[in-house]
């Protein structure tokens, strides 16, 4: 099977500062991957090295097997969508949208019905003779997107395009995305610092961190074995306990708190909180530092200064690297 | 509040406008002043070939300084935006520094490295580059050169203010999108300059048909433009009105320009000149 995309050990450093310290990753055709890492970790320089507006320092990148290292954006079948949308701001939407194709050259009534294509599909009809300043974020959004996918490129590079937008813009946006990208058949490379958006939308995750992939998998992979505690604290909101040299990962809502008991561990009420449908209490355990259980409710018969005993199902805890 | 800057706009700007277009309908008294006959004949005197030949040059030397003033200024203030902003600081002080002297006084300067046996000829005959001294002095190269000195300031600045404003990623998406490094280039960063780079052209154009004292100090009397008509005509002539129509006609040139600048840009300001 080939690989749409393929990054063999890819290293750069900008002004001595190591950003990406030799990254793989393999594509498959029609994936939806996502790059997860908080702010810093490499993850905007992995997609302009993909995109070309960057040369990595040693490494190469393969696009259907050929190698486009050093080739230029402008060479290469891959589109961005920036993360400040990055649209011309003196040309109109249907402008914006038929940028690409006016540079390959194609006939105006052509490129005139492909952008009435790309707005049906966008669902912005109405907006092809606006300026990019007279549309709300959300279409911005939209109309970034059409003019990134217009030609049909192989690989569709998203640089946090949804950062931008309120929590619910986004979460609509998050099932267009999907359905777009399933309709177009083109491989979407993400790039998120949020875990939920990674969890609801990829084919796979890759985590990185410190300029490297930790873990690469399926969403069920990464969260339900997390390989290394990293990973369980930032995708599965779990608590790291070490107990007997070993590293576990438990997730706040599969740990069980009983009063005045052993438990594996056992520690002190600290406070408890309500937050999203959720009963958030902290405890302030001997051997393992503060831990937080959840639960559904509003409120639970334990009250701050409670000596408690804390267990978990079989199966719940998950053995980690430190 | 806005009182005192319509009487100063009135007495200082308006005033003046309105008796230099008066004084150029009016006939030339025989021996000092004018006297009060209404007449287009200053008007139709400019049409003389000799006058008319003046307005033609000036135009001409306009045209060439200007178009060399971008090729020089757009490339400048364009990287100039580009550079780190301690470097930035560091371009814009070596740029204002001249404007501390008088620019007759700089003027001058450029006289002892033109004239015959000057400090270019002896630099270009110590590098055995030429045999004989060039004498650059005096001549329509030397007038070029000191309009390009006294003007690209205005250019760099004005390209410079336009090019600082840009959102770079826009170059980026546009060679994301297909585009090479040159259609990028006029594609985006060209028509997001724009504004800047009309103002400049606007800011040099307007002012080389006048400046003629740069034309009268490094061009001898081989270069005669319209400013130096018109003060000819003031100062030595005696002929108001002439002169008064001769700036007229410069004006209501200049204005055309600005108007059509305005269109083009859709801008209202120039840009550059805070």
């Amino acid at each position: 099977m080939e690989h749409i995309l393929e990054l063999k050990n890819i290293k750069k450093s900008f002004g001595g500062v190591n950003v990406l310290n030799g990254i793989d990753l393999r594509v498959e055709p029609g994936e939806f991957i996502t790059l997860l890492g908080s702010s810093g970790c490499g993850k905007t320089t992995t997609l302009r090295i993909i995109s070309g507006l960057e040369t990595p320092d040693s490494g190469s990148v393969l696009l259907e097997g050929a190698d486009v290292t050093h080739t230029e954006p402008n060479r290469r079948n891959v589109h961005t969508v920036f993360q400040n949308y990055a649209l011309f701001p003196h040309m109109n939407v249907e402008a914006n949208i038929g940028y690409s194709l006016k540079l390959r050259g194609m006939k105006k009534p052509e490129i005139k019905s492909r952008v009435k294509e790309m707005l049906e599909l966008v669902q912005l009809t109405e907006y092809g003779d606006r300026m990019p300043g007279e549309l709300s974020g959300g279409q911005r959004q939209r109309v970034a997107i059409a003019r990134s996918v217009v030609d049909s490129p192989k690989v569709l590079l998203l640089d946090e395009p949804l950062g931008a937008l309120d929590l619910q813009l986004r979460r609509m946006m998050q099932i267009e995305l999907k359905r777009l990208q399933k309709k177009l058949g083109i491989t979407f490379i993400y790039i998120t610092h949020d875990q939920e958006e990674a969890l609801n939308m990829s084919d796979r995750i890759a985590v990185m961190r410190g300029g490297l992939f930790e873990q690469i998998g399926t969403p069920g992979e990464i969260y339900d074995r997390p390989k290394t505690a990293y990973i369980a604290r930032f995708v599965g909101s779990a608590n790291i306990l070490n107990i007997g040299g070993k590293c576990l990962a438990v997730r706040s809502e599969a740990l069980e708190l009983k009063k005045d008991s052993e438990g594996y561990i056992s520690g002190t009420v600290k406070e408890k909180s309500f937050a999203g449908g959720m009963l958030r209490i902290a405890v302030d355990t001997e051997t393992c530092g503060e831990i937080v259980a959840s639960r559904h409710g509003i409120d639970s018969p334990l009250m701050p200064g409670d000596r408690v005993g804390i267990t978990w199902a079989d199966g719940a805890a998950v053995e980690v690297e430190p | 509040m806005l009182l005192p800057l319509f009487i100063f706009t009135i007495v200082f700007v308006l005033g003046p406008l309105v008796y230099m277009v008066v004084l150029s309908f009016l006939q030339r008294a025989e021996t000092w002043g004018v006297t009060n006959e209404f007449t287009f004949k200053n008007y139709l005197n400019i049409l003389e070939p000799v006058y008319l030949s003046t307005f033609v040059e000036s135009f001409k030397l306009a045209i060439i300084s200007t178009v060399l003033i971008i090729l020089i200024g757009y490339p400048f203030g364009y990287f100039m935006a580009k550079l780190t902003a301690k470097w930035k600081k560091r371009t814009m002080m070596l740029l204002m520094i001249p404007f501390w002297t008088s620019s007759l006084i700089r003027l001058y300067g450029w006289i002892i490295i033109f004239r015959a046996n000057g400090v270019l000829d002896k630099i270009l005959m110590a590098l055995g580059i030429t045999e004989e001294p060039l004498k650059v002095l005096y001549t329509y190269p030397a007038v070029v050169v000191g309009m390009i000195y006294a003007l690209l300031p205005f250019m760099i600045f004005a390209v410079y203010s336009s090019a600082e404003k840009m959102d770079w990623s826009l170059v980026e998406a546009a060679r994301d999108l297909g585009a090479s490094r040159m259609r990028a280039f006029l594609t985006v960063t060209l028509k997001m300059t724009l504004p800047g780079l009309l103002s400049g052209i606007i800011l040099t154009f307007v002012p080389s048909m006048g400046l003629f004292f740069i034309a009268d100090i490094l061009g001898g009397n081989k270069v005669v433009l319209v400013g130096s008509l018109i003060q000819d005509q003031l100062m030595k002539a005696h002929n108001w009105p002439f002169a008064a129509a001769l700036a007229v006609v410069l004006t209501v040139i200049t204005s055309v320009m600005i108007a059509l600048y305005r269109k083009i840009s859709g801008v209202k300001e120039l840009e550059g000149i805070v």
